[in-house]
């Protein structure tokens, strides 16, 4: 190879070299917003956030033409995530359950933000007088996707189904005693006892034809083998492509019950792209219409572009920082209490979520029945808490307490840092630690490693706090190892509660179930986190849906252009 | 060279072998359990002893190694925790995009950076060594996740010259799966299109890892040259009358290439096991994600699997490796 060409070829690679490095010195890096040195509010931070936090906007009225590059019939998602298990009765997590929302329908559901129940593969519902029964009226002329009907033998067939398998949400199933199909539209459910708050429930478990798990059941397995990476639903989209790793197709399902009339989506289409950035870059360029990991500090800059149109609705996503009460320095309440005092809730909200949260005051989301408000409102005040601190005998440089947030995600880290800063001028030491959600789940069940604080976030499926506080907060359910809390008068409460006849009655012990809870100090309520989604301008008609919060209304989304 | 591949062979056995050892002790030692994961973190007592006994790990440990190494034998890596389906299953879709990727980095990195070598060898002392080594070195330091990032700001974004995600257009179907990788299985089907779609999105993932490495490739090669550039032999080819191109390539070259092979055998082996960070970003479908993905889960079985793939192939790319010296030393081919 000759001089000539060797130096050409050096040349060549110098100027790439130079190419890239000025393309990093003119591109515009999103701004970092560091959490502050300090966490003592401005005024500015503390009057102003609460108004836009609140305001449920939707994106600008006009949809602006947008230079979109993806096919009108085909909604592409950008996910970051695709599933592991789409099984309607095992797979629980996010991606799971943005297949099964478009796959599969349940008896009842909730259509919008109001959490009024509306029907679904059900018509109608009705208990009996002492609310230990209810029947219900199937839906006339629904198929599934493998051709099948709807019978109440279906149906039953599903919920037991559900309740054999015993994951996922099927414990909202617990009270069921026995189930009866007087004739193939009708079933009726008998409950343990009286129980007005277990219809709630029907609108999560999800029903799958029945045909399908017979033909597809191995060594009497259920068909969880077929299920895990197949789908036999009923609802508006089929599972038509799954090519590992990097899309999911579905394709609209002609004989659905809902219909087509009106606009709709003929495909959508979920490609996993997990980097943020990346998914920022392709919905500003137009090759996605949605984007689902959008960071906050990019939400500040894509809502400035009349291409993108951000949904900002106000959510029951609580997050919580648990508090270890079984061992370590938390065991001691005025401690607790202390801490509640000590976490700068505008700072997180301002700096940590950029705006898009909301105070949570009292330990169940205000959104949700029977919200007692006269409970104390989630303050900022490092003086009081230095008094209480006082009060529990601990002298700065005492403490020392560890944290674990979930690594990925930045504004929980953001949030503990602000706690961090604070608890600083206190003189408590706070070690905080990301853990992958695996490894987090494994320590907080183990009593040895479990941390003194480890935040933990859930939205509220049904309208009844009891769905969201039962799991936590219940001596030996679930996730009842975050906290560690065992109150025999708290337990009482969440078992009695829902099945409550009386209206008045069920409130004052909601009441008092939540006036324990406070008094006991068991977390921080960090905040309401705001639900956001981010879609092309073009996008129409997003719902958004409290109750299955981060999937989307497949059926009602349609594309303007 | 028959003996080398019968030795290399059985060393390849004993190899895997105390792998897996260590593989599965380290598994058994984290602090975090196999039957919990597979029932659901929020699964009940019952649900996950059930699980428990099901997938055999109620079995004393010893026990479970053979039933491991006995399935080994047949090819069967196991079932994901979590999926449920066989690990050899994601493997072969996971595994070939990372080796495609890998195999065109290398190409690219010893495309730019063997002749870069010999410029810098040549010119040694020279500006143009000096520059040549200076963007060798710019090209080391400059993190891997970061470039793939400004690629996709430049090429994509501004220029609109390259795609920015994924294998193969989002419009065009993948080839029909030969070998998983899809320049060659488009070629084998003759699929024109999905060929050009998936060397367009091959350009920029491969180009960054390759940008990383040319520089050890261009110091190897200098290194190399600059020791035998000024033997005897050289200064005979040269008075022999042969055109310098021969001298450098057939002569000089030839004899500098085994540190090179040996280093790119490394080379291409931490490749293999690097590629997380620029698959993350271009959504690359590969084995680097997969393992992370499986390692964050806790999927025990699949972090065996790609633990083990991953040692194997590299054991291979040894072997290459010293097959290669025999060809291009002859002295090594009679020993």
């Amino acid at each position: 190879m000759s001089k000539q060409l060797l130096m050409v070829l050096n040349a060549l690679a110098v100027i790439a070299v130079i190419i890239v490095l000025t393309g990093c010195a003119a591109a515009t890096p999103a701004p970092a917003q560091p959490p502050p040195a300090t966490t003592q509010p401005t005024e500015a931070q503390q009057a102003a956030p609460q108004a836009t936090a609140l305001q449920p906007t939707a994106s600008p009225p006009t949809a602006a033409p947008s230079t979109s590059k993806t096919p009108a019939d085909v909604f592409v998602m950008c996910v970051n995530n695709q599933p592991k298990n789409i099984d309607p009765h095992v797979g629980s997590s996010n991606p799971e359950k943005e297949q099964q929302t478009a796959q599969y329908d349940a008896l009842l559901r909730y259509e919008d933000a109001s959490f009024t129940l509306a029907p679904a593969l059900a018509t109608e519902w009705a208990y009996n007088d002492d609310y230990s029964e209810i029947t219900l009226t199937l839906r006339d002329g629904v198929k599934f996707h493998d051709g099948s009907v709807l019978t109440s033998e279906v149906a039953k067939f599903g919920l037991e189904r559900a309740i054999e398998i015993g994951q996922g949400e099927s414990y909202f199933l617990d009270p069921v005693k026995e189930m009866a199909t007087p004739d193939a539209g009708t079933l009726v459910i008998t409950l343990d006892g009286p129980n007005p708050e277990f219809v709630y429930g029907l609108t999560r478990i999800f029903i799958p034809s029945m045909q399908a798990v017979k033909e597809h059941e191995v060594d009497g397995d259920l068909a969880k083998g077929w299920f895990a990476e197949h789908e036999a639903g009923s609802g508006p989209y089929v599972l038509a492509d799954w090519v590992v790793g990097q899309k999911i197709t579905l394709k609209r399902f002609e004989d659905y019950w809902g219909g087509w009339g009106g606009n709709h989506m003929g495909t959508f289409e979920l490609r996993v792209v997990a980097e943020p950035a990346t998914q920022r870059l392709l919905i500003e360029q137009g090759e996605c219409d949605y984007a689902d990991s959008i960071t906050r500090d990019d939400l500040i800059t894509l809502s400035g572009n009349p291409d993108i149109k951000i949904a900002d609705d106000v959510s029951a996503q609580a997050y919580y920082i648990a508090m270890n009460m079984q061992k370590g320095p938390l065991t001691n309440p005025k401690l607790r209490e202390a801490l509640k005092y000590a976490f700068d809730y505008d700072a997180v909200i301002e700096q940590a979520m950029m705006g898009y949260a909301s105070k949570m005051h009292g330990p169940a989301p205000s959104m949700l029945g029977y919200h007692n408000s006269s409970l104390p409102k989630a303050t900022y005040d490092l003086d009081k808490a230095a008094q209480l601190l006082k009060e529990a005998g601990i002298n700065p440089g005492q403490v020392t307490l560890t944290l674990m947030y979930l690594q990925p995600w930045v504004h929980e880290r953001n949030a503990s840092l602000i706690l961090q800063a604070s608890l600083a001028e206190l003189g408590i030491k706070l070690e905080v630690e990301g853990l992958p959600w695996a490894t987090l789940v494994e320590r907080n069940g183990n009593p040895d490693s479990r941390p003194d604080l480890s935040f933990y976030a859930v939205y509220a499926p049904t309208p009844s706090m009891h769905a969201s506080l039962f799991p936590m907060l219940h001596t030996g359910s679930q996730h009842w190892s975050y906290f560690g809390y065992s109150n025999p008068q708290v337990d009482k409460l969440l078992d009695e509660a829902p099945t409550i006849v009386d209206d008045a009655e069920r409130e004052r012990a909601y009441m008092e179930l939540q006036k324990i809870l406070d008094d006991d100090h068991f977390a921080i309520y960090a905040f309401l986190e705001n639900n956001i989604e981010v879609f092309r301008s073009h996008v129409q008609n997003y719902q958004f849906r409290p109750a299955w919060s981060k999937t989307l209304n497949y059926h009602g989304l349609y594309k303007t252009q | 060279m028959a003996k080398l591949l019968v030795q290399r062979a059985i060393s390849f056995v004993f190899v895997i072998f105390g792998l897996t050892t260590i593989v599965f002790t380290l598994s058994n030692i984290i602090p975090a359990d196999p039957a919990q994961v597979a029932a659901g973190l929020s699964a009940r007592e019952d649900q996950v002893e059930a699980i428990r006994k099901e997938m055999g790990l109620d079995r004393p440990l010893p026990e479970q190694y053979l039933r491991y190494l006995s399935r080994l034998a047949r090819g069967d890596l196991g079932v994901s925790l979590l999926t449920r389906r066989p690990v050899i299953d994601d493997i072969k879709v996971y595994f070939p995009a990372t080796l495609e990727l890998c195999i065109v980095a290398t190409l690219m990195f010893l495309l730019l950076g063997i002749p870069l070598g010999i410029l810098s060898s040549i010119t040694a002392g020279r500006w143009p060594d000096l520059i040549t080594r200076f963007g060798a070195v710019i090209g080391m330091g400059l993190p891997a996740f970061w470039l793939a990032l400004m690629t996709q700001v430049v090429f994509f974004r501004w220029l609109g010259w390259l795609p920015a995600v994924g294998r193969i257009s989002p419009y065009i179907s993948p080839p029909d799966t030969i070998t998983g990788l899809y320049l060659v299985d488009s070629v084998l089907t003759g699929n024109w299109p999905a060929l050009g779609s998936s060397a367009r999105h091959l350009v920029l993932p491969a180009s960054v890892l390759a940008l990383a490495r040319f520089g050890v490739t261009i110091r190897f090669v200098r290194g190399g040259m600059l020791e035998v550039l000024h033997s005897d032999y050289i200064r005979t080819a040269r008075a022999k009358g042969l055109v310098e191109t021969q001298v450098l390539i057939r002569h000089a070259l030839r004899n500098a290439l085994i540190p090179v092979t040996t280093m790119t055998g490394l080379q291409f082996g931490w490749l293999l096991g690097g590629t997380v960070l620029v698959e993350t970003v271009y959504s690359w479908p590969g084995l680097g994600v997969y393992a992370v993905d499986s390692i964050g889960s806790l999927d025990f079985t699949a972090t065996m699997a790609v633990a083990l793939v991953l040692s194997a192939v590299f054991v291979l790319v040894n072997l290459l490796v010293d097959i290669l010296y025999g060809v291009i030393d002859p002295r090594i081919r009679e020993a």
